[in-house]
This record gives C-alpha cells, sequence and structure tokens, in this order.
C-alpha cells in the first residue's frame, strides 16, 4: 500500500518524466514511409491541420456535455496521434472515451485531462513537428 | 490488383494509400460510406478494407452490401485494437480479416496479400 505521501511523490516524478520526454516518437512513421521524408512530411501536415481542429471539437463536445460526441472524437483521433507516436496524447484521449461512459463523471475532470492534452500538443507541434518540418 | 480503401480520417487513409501503393496495388480511396457504396456499384475490386466508425453510412453498412452484392470479394475491417465486440460483429456479417489501428507495414502486406491470394485461386 503506498502512503498519500509516496504517491503523490510517484505522480512528481511522472510529471517531470512527461516534461522531460518527447512527446512524439517517429519510429513508428519513420517504418511506414521507408525513409521517403516528403511522405513523413505530408503526414505531419495533416496532422498539423486535422489535430488541433479536432481537439477544438473536442472541447467543444465537453464544454456542451456532448458525451457521444467526446467519445466518438476521442476513439478517432487515439489511431491519429499514434501515427506518430504521441503516446502520451493517445493515453489522454482514451482515458477522455472511457470517462465519457460514466454516469457520475463531471465536466472538469474532462477538462483537467483535455488541459494536459492540449498542453502536451502544443508542445508536440511547437517544439517537434513544426522545427521537422521547416528546418529538415 | 485493385483495393477500394474506406476510411475518414485523412492521415490514416494516406498512409494505408502510401504502403499499397508501394507493395504495387491500385488504390481507390472512399472517405464515406456513401462514397464506398457508389464506388463498389460502379467499379470491380479484389479487396476492400473499411474502417468501422464512418459517418452516415457506417462500415458495418459498408461491408453488409459488399458481402450481400459480391458474395467473394474478400473485406478487411480496420478497428482500434480495443474494440474486440465490433471485431466479433464485423466477423458475424461476413469480414475476412481485421487490421488493428495502429497496423505495422508488413502486417499490412501480408494480411492483404494472404487474402488476395485466396480470392484469385477461388476465382
Amino acid at each position: 500500500m503506498h502512503t498519500d505521501k509516496e504517491r503523490e511523490e510517484q505522480d512528481n516524478t511522472s510529471a517531470a518524466q512527461v516534461q522531460l520526454k518527447n512527446v512524439c516518437d517517429f519510429a513508428y512513421i519513420d517504418r511506414m514511409s521507408s525513409g521517403n521524408k516528403d511522405f513523413k512530411k505530408e503526414i505531419i501536415k495533416l496532422y498539423l491541420q486535422q489535430v488541433p481542429e479536432e481537439l477544438l471539437k473536442l472541447q467543444t463536445a465537453i464544454i456542451t456535455g456532448d458525451k457521444a460526441g467526446i467519445k466518438g472524437i476521442a476513439h478517432k483521433l487515439k489511431s491519429s496521434v499514434s501515427l506518430l507516436g504521441a503516446e502520451s496524447v493517445a493515453t489522454r484521449l482514451k482515458a477522455l472515451e472511457l470517462l465519457s461512459a460514466s454516469e457520475t463523471v463531471r465536466t472538469e475532470d474532462f477538462l483537467q485531462i483535455f488541459k494536459e492534452l492540449e498542453e502536451l500538443n502544443d508542445r508536440a507541434i511547437e517544439e517537434e513537428l513544426l522545427p521537422l518540418l521547416y528546418n529538415d | 490488383m485493385r483495393i477500394l480503401v474506406v476510411e475518414d480520417d485523412e492521415m490514416i487513409l494516406r498512409t494505408l494509400e502510401f504502403r499499397l501503393k508501394k507493395d504495387g496495388y491500385e488504390v481507390t480511396a472512399a472517405r464515406t460510406g456513401k462514397e464506398a457504396l457508389e464506388k463498389l456499384k460502379s467499379n470491380t475490386f479484389d479487396l476492400v478494407i473499411t474502417d468501422l466508425m464512418l459517418p452516415f453510412v457506417t462500415g458495418m453498412e459498408v461491408l453488409s452490401f459488399a458481402k450481400a452484392t459480391f458474395t467473394d470479394l474478400p473485406v478487411i475491417v480496420l478497428s482500434g485494437s480495443d474494440e474486440e465486440g465490433t471485431i466479433m460483429d464485423a466477423f458475424k456479417l461476413g469480414a475476412d480479416d481485421f487490421i488493428a489501428k495502429p497496423f505495422s507495414p508488413g502486417e499490412l502486406t501480408l494480411r492483404v496479400k494472404r487474402l488476395l491470394v485466396r480470392h484469385t485461386a477461388r476465382g
């Protein structure tokens, strides 16, 4: 059994690890593209168009309490973000999808996960995807 | 060999298209279930790969139509890895195989090839 203090320390360690690690892992798309840089860039561009747009829809679904919408959008997005190895984003989408089935879930519960998800996605775009697209 | 790919997620669709073309197949894309039904009615395909969660006309409906109209046409369904119930439903409707997203390039190549070989041998 973990004490509250131990659990808190563990949470802080995980948060620190998330901070340090890259959001994206390009191993999968590199394997998929067989080294074709144009294809990899095309997928990154699609991510930049598609994911922020879908996150906006997800946020609207959360605010309006549209649980079916949350489930559907989160479910679809999971596969898209996994293409660029953004597993920390995918995990949070999965959590939103699961939460949407709960009767007792509150809007704040969704919003808390959404906020983490949005931060990770912003970091992925600004620090990993855009530099790869324009500096490579 | 001509393959119809039905997927409303552009990133997944382009990835499937890229890999299948690399493997030498002719690929036709449909982004909605309705578009898939229209293409199935007006073209001849050797294989269909369809997502299940599509807007308006679902992947299950595409699968049902394909199996009812072209009994020998193999259909692979795409699904999330956590959709066991849905996959079972798809098999009941006649799906020949399923590929869980995210799929590996090798797995896609093998599953497609296996079904096409079986389909060609029958025909």
